[in-house]
């Protein structure tokens, strides 16, 4: 009796190839237009600005020492390096809170248009909102360089 | 809390901090424009003027207020993308519990600096 | 004689030559994607499939991918082209110039050269209960009448029925990128698509799904997915839509009404003004 040949068993899963972006979709993952960059741009600022609370309420703690600790620390804050960090914090704010307005009507459904049956070419929502999002940004752009002519003319 | 009460509470936060932080800011950076429109006496950063701000309970009700505000809105989210990076449920459990801790710390320390300025 | 281009704007004409890039990977012997080059002649309506054809038919037969209806209705083909995730029939060469670089879709882990692994995506979906509920049970399970619904009630959900579970959105979503806990966009649209139908009454079920870390509010608004997607669910819509749903309920007031079914051969007033059909003539 001729024994066949026998197709090898495989016993293992073949690899796969991870395609997952990771953090890396975070910043660039194709030719995308403004809104995914908006929301990683909130995303950076809202980061800076929590990690900067604790150390400011921390530093504001200090009036309670009395006034020579209060000039002190004044003294420390207005080095270059940290008034730099400060028109950071403002212009990440100013930022955030404006994109942050924006968001709320997004999230809540608000402005963004009626499901309807789609036609070509096909509409998207986010879409509708991008008048009202340059006009924020130049907004936001006035302010903060309002703020930091404020800070550099102190 | 589900996680829509935690989200809504997270929109309020942010809506709360849309009016007090930006009168915290403006008072802080825009003094200038302020002084012209006669709402704020400079210097701003005066030891006086600060302990000036900070005295009577209602202004340590709106620090206490403002802090807390910020710290939910910002802790909220920074869970949030931890959560995205780290997202096992073992993982969820300490980020949760990190910023909870984390949050009631820095709430209770900015209370109490709020509450014994208001003594100044 | 005016010569056709083939494409008004002004792209590649046909006749001219296409450079086609793939990101080839064999997970029997490779550890990381290669890139491949080949030349294909462009013919007139080439799709970026039928360059994909022709270097397998003509010059290289082991590239693999996956397609099937090549006319944009199945969501077999999603691949990454020229820096955006998109269904290779639906892709004209005519609109991406004369170098065409594809890879398999991001986000997705791939079984060999463009075949994406879509098991994850499928995972997702049927996580989030794609099937219209309703609270009589027996009436679901076994159906003797029918659901009455307006065309304004279907119009609130239709278009987030177009999805072809191509998985586009997924490739595009920058929460998905790092987080394999989240739903994605497509599974959270398909959970507004059932939120939204007045045949419906599977809100609470579903929010059960959605309420959670990881779930709904892991959407933070970067809107790619809506730019990739290549039917027009707007899957971002229909996540916002589905938070606010899960505050003040679903879009409709009250849920379809169960109707008696027609008897079989019923024909409505105004079908009688129609015109009749000629005698069969076989």
């Amino acid at each position: 009796m001729a024994t066949e040949a026998q197709t090898p068993v495989r016993t293992q899963v073949p690899s796969r190839l991870s395609m997952r972006l990771g953090l890396r979709g975070w910043v660039y993952a194709g030719r995308y237009p403004a809104e995914r960059y908006l929301y990683i741009l909130h995303r950076v600022c809202g980061l800076g600005l929590i990690l900067y609370l604790p150390l400011h309420v921390w530093v504001t703690g200090r009036r309670l020492q009395g006034p020579e600790a209060w000039q002190q620390t004044m003294a420390i804050l207005s080095r270059p390096v940290f008034v730099a960090g400060e028109i950071l914090v403002l212009a990440a704010f100013v930022f955030h809170a404006i994109n942050g307005f924006r968001l709320l009507f997004g999230h809540l459904g608000c402005a963004l248009g009626r499901p309807g049956h789609p036609i070509y070419p096909y509409p998207v929502a986010l879409h509708r909102q991008r008048r009202m999002v340059a006009v924020l940004m130049v907004l936001a752009g006035v302010v903060i360089a309002a703020g930091v002519w404020g800070l550099l003319t102190k | 809390m589900r996680e829509s009460r935690l989200w809504a509470l997270h929109l309020i936060c942010g809506a709360g901090l849309l009016v007090l932080l930006s009168l915290h800011m403006g008072l802080m950076h825009y003094a200038g424009i302020l002084a012209l429109l006669g709402w704020v006496r400079e210097p701003v950063l005066s030891f006086s003027s600060v302990v000036e701000r900070g005295r009577g309970a209602a202004w340590a009700a709106m620090y206490v207020l403002l802090l807390g505000f910020a710290l939910y809105h910002g802790l909220y989210g920074l869970r949030g993308v931890l959560g995205e990076v780290w997202g096992t449920p073992r993982a969820m459990r300490f980020i949760n519990a990190g910023v909870v801790i984390f949050g009631l710390v820095v709430l209770v320390y900015g209370a109490a600096v709020a509450v014994q300025a208001a003594r100044l | 004689m005016a010569e056709m281009t083939g494409n008004p704007e002004g792209g590649v004409p046909e006749g001219g030559i296409l450079t086609l890039r793939v990101a080839r990977y064999d997970p029997e012997r490779d550890s990381a994607a290669r890139m491949q080059e080949w030349k294909v002649k462009i013919l007139p309506g080439m799709t970026v499939l039928d360059a994909l054809f022709a270097v397998k038919e003509e010059q290289d037969g082991s590239v693999a991918f996956r397609c099937s209806c090549r006319m944009g209705v199945c969501g077999s083909c999603g691949m990454f082209i020229n820096g955006k995730p998109r269904l290779a029939c639906n892709t004209q060469i005519s609109e991406l110039g004369s170098v065409v670089e594809v890879a398999p879709l991001p986000n997705h882990d791939a079984i060999k050269d463009l075949v994406p692994d879509l098991a994850p995506t499928f995972r997702r979906h049927r996580a989030v209960l794609p099937y219209v509920i309703r609270s009589d049970v027996a009436e679901m399970e076994s159906p003797t009448r029918e659901f009455g619904q307006t065309p304004e009630e279907l119009a609130r959900y239709v278009q987030f029925t177009y999805c072809l579970k191509c998985s586009l959105c997924l490739a595009a979503c920058p929460t998905v990128s790092t987080s394999e806990q989240f739903l994605g966009p497509q599974a959270l649209a398909q959970v507004y698509r059932f939120v939204a139908d007045s045949r419906d009454e599977g809100l609470s079920e579903r929010a059960g799904v959605v309420d959670v870390s990881h779930g709904v509010f892991g959407c933070h608004l970067a809107g790619a997915c809506s730019e990739a997607c290549p039917k027009g669910v707007d899957p971002a819509l229909g996540i916002q839509l589905l938070k606010r749903s899960l505050f003040v309920g679903p879009p409709h007031a009250a849920p379809a009404q169960v109707v008696p079914a027609f008897p079989e051969g019923y024909r409505t007033p105004e079908a009688a003004e129609r015109p009749k059909a000629p005698p069969p003539s076989v």
